[in-house]
């Protein structure tokens, strides 16, 4: 029985063999990479198309008492942006912009340090310890991870506990920004940390003793040597905890109660509650374009910078 | 500005750096094992030994870029316990060089003037005088990765010196060159400690280096500092086998002393074989003791020539290396274990042949058992 299977198995290949060579697949040889890419490149594309059906959807009216699409017009952006609808999507925009731009620059201060002590440290334990419990969190799972903070946030959580023994009622952190900020931190921290790992990894350690025979204090030896080497993986960090950061979802649904929902809270809102996919449509997009200029600026910024240095060392 | 420099400094000869009973260790090892060691002012002192012998790890230890276990350092006669390496005031060049790949050259060898907060204008003034000291004007602009090996070399020296400390470190820097390469780094450091007001302190594994730059030699192996002294003076005068060994090529000929009635004293090796010495080191080394000779202080003849001083063994050439300037030879001799290595200048004599070798006799050193490394 299980001959027959492989002989049959065999039969597939030489039929597979010969048909290629009926083909002349070996024409291809040289289209051979295109062919790999064209995959992943399908993939891409067509979540090009659903963001062009977005741009498309976000354009046109909406009548949501009869379920109706109108006209071509600028009606989602307008109630995005005027009042009275627009007062409540605006406000969740600058706080989610707010946030996500403070955990971005706190996780930078605090994994920055982290990747540093993973990179020199001596002890071979220390560094796989730190590793490892900066990978638990990632492989643990969204919702465990939050409601794990749910539990020590709450205000009969570990904090709320903790925060009575001081005499403090109801300490607990659920439902503020702060508490919002440390679920983000919890996850960005690790994030910031293995990005800029690589990059810290190439810097050699006499450099920075070099720094310090040459007169740089500690403090100094960061700011001349070890951030500006250090900048790719800084900026690709930056770049990449921010998105995440934007779209963020669970932590503000979660630790935050919903009383402080981030944009793409409010958008799946509009998409299930609301159920209208032109508004929806029109705040993706908006935060889509906030999210490309943000990640643009810095580059073009210093690209100019360094146009202008080089201009300057001409003249 | 040398004269002027010297002028204003105490006359006194006190030492530069001191340290005192040194000691470092990474678990049970003794990386550097209670070293006792004064550096003078302006004097150019090198650390010779083999890799992990410890002799980088006093020089980082100097730099304050090591804390020690045990033991202290003195720096112009401060003590540096608490000094961090930043406010020590040293210079120091790395085997790797350690340039800033971030920084043009002019920037790297302003940081140090940066760190010490002084003027724009003061600051350029510096580096450009940098330059011309290592001999690069010109390359101020350019990127570090764009220099050859030697100008990169050169800013690291430039970057080192720029503020005038009194002490410079070299931790290997030249290990990595090509041969003419290192030996013009080499020319290029002795002409710098000749112009400038400088104490620097070297750290080599390069026998020939160490003994080309050197005031002052200072021998380490396993941690322990063997032997300080001047390079004639270590290779005439090793005060140890281990010394005698890493120095040139010795022989070196294990044995008991036999004080002669009326005889001079020999070196008797276990196999029977004897060595003549100078009758002082029947009493420096009675008993146990290694007889040291110089490859190059030894003749090859066919017969012994009998002249007045000289003495000399039997032998049977086992091999013949012709090396250009001299011809190497390894001799066996009855009753010593190893071959005996020859430098010789003629060279006439083929494999398998009897002949005589012999030496003078006042250059036989010979190093009692107690000092064995």
């Amino acid at each position: 029985m299980a001959e027959r299977q492989i002989g049959f198995g065999w039969r597939l290949i030489d039929l597979a063999i010969a048909l290629g060579a009926r083909l002349r697949i070996g024409r291809l040889a040289p289209v051979q990479g295109y062919i790999l890419i064209a995959p992943a490149f399908l993939l891409v594309s067509l979540l090009a198309v659903g963001i062009f059906y977005l741009g498309w959807l976000s354009i046109h009216a909406y009548d949501t008492f009869l379920l109706q699409q109108g006209p071509l017009s600028t009606e989602q952006f307008r109630r995005l942006v005027e009042p009275p609808s627009g007062d409540f999507y605006m406000q969740t925009l600058s706080r989610t912009l707010v946030i996500s731009g403070l955990v971005t620059a706190g996780s930078l201060v605090l994994g920055f340090p982290v990747a540093y002590v993973i990179v020199r440290s001596r002890s071979r334990v220390l560094r796989v310890a730190i590793l490892v419990l900066l990978l638990v969190p990632f492989l643990m799972g969204e919702i465990v991870r939050t409601f794990a903070w749910y539990m020590i946030l709450s205000n009969r959580g570990a904090l709320g506990w903790a925060a009575g023994l001081f005499g403090i009622e109801d300490g607990g952190l659920l439902g503020t920004p702060l508490g919002v900020f440390i679920g983000m931190m919890q996850v960005s921290v690790p994030l910031v940390a293995l990005l800029v790992l690589p990059a810290l990894r190439r810097i050699d350690p006499n450099l920075e003793r070099a720094a310090a025979t040459l007169g740089a204090s500690p403090s100094r030896v960061w700011r001349h040597v070890l951030i500006p080497m250090a900048w790719p993986g800084i900026a690709a960090a930056s770049v990449v905890v921010l998105l995440l950061n934007l779209a963020e979802y669970d932590m503000p649904a979660i630790l935050g109660l919903g009383r402080l929902p981030f944009v793409a809270n409010v958008i799946g809102d509009i998409y299930r509650l609301q159920q209208n996919l032109y508004l929806g449509s029109a705040f993706s997009l908006v935060l889509l374009a906030i999210s490309t200029v943000l990640i643009v600026t810095p580059f073009v910024l210093i690209r100019l910078w360094l146009r202008m240095l080089q201009a300057r060392r001409v003249t | 500005m040398p004269e002027t420099a010297r002028a204003t400094r105490a006359p006194d000869d006190r030492p530069i750096v001191r340290l005192a009973q040194a000691t470092k260790t990474y678990g049970r090892a003794h990386a550097v094992d209670h070293v006792d060691l004064d550096i003078r002012p302006r004097e150019l002192f090198t650390l010779l030994g083999p890799s992990g012998s410890g002799k980088s790890t006093v020089l980082r230890a100097i730099a304050g870029l090591i804390p020690l276990d045990g033991g202290g350092i003195e720096i112009g006669g401060q003590d540096m316990r608490d000094v961090p390496t930043h406010r020590r005031n040293i210079g120091m060049v790395f085997q790797s060089l350690a340039l800033f790949p971030h920084m043009s050259v002019h920037d790297n060898i302003a940081f140090p003037l940066r760190m010490r907060r002084w003027g724009r204008d003061k600051i350029a003034r510096h580096v450009a005088e940098a330059l011309d000291v290592v001999r690069l004007p010109r390359i101020a602009e350019r990127r570090v990765h764009e220099l050859s090996g030697g100008q990169q070399q050169r800013v690291a020296l430039a970057r080192a010196l720029v503020y005038s400390p009194g002490l410079l470190l070299l931790d290997e820097p030249f290990g990595a060159l090509d041969k003419r390469l290192r030996e013009e780094m080499q020319l290029e450091i002795v002409r710098l400690h000749r112009e400038i007001d400088v104490t620097i302190i070297n750290v080599t594994h390069d026998q020939v280096e160490a003994m080309i730059l050197s005031d002052r030699i200072g021998v380490m192996n396993e941690g322990r500092l063997m032997q300080v002294a001047a390079p004639e003076e270590l290779y005439r005068r090793p005060e140890s086998r281990f010394v005698a060994d890493f120095l040139g090529r010795s022989n070196c000929i294990d044995g008991t002393m036999r004080k002669g009635a009326g005889a001079a004293p020999a070196v008797v090796t276990p196999g029977g074989a004897a060595l003549e010495v100078e009758p002082r080191f029947a009493d420096s080394a009675p008993g146990a003791c290694t007889a040291i000779l110089r490859a190059e202080d030894v003749t090859l003849r066919a017969a012994p020539s009998g002249e007045a001083g000289m003495t000399g063994i039997a032998g049977k050439v086992d091999l013949r290396l012709f090396e250009g300037e001299t011809v190497y030879y390894e001799i066996a001799v009855a009753g010593i274990e190893q071959n005996i290595r020859v430098a010789s200048r003629s060279g006439e004599f083929a494999p398998g042949a009897d002949i005589w070798l012999e030496w003078p006799r006042d250059r036989v050193w010979v190093v009692p058992e107690r000092a064995h490394g």
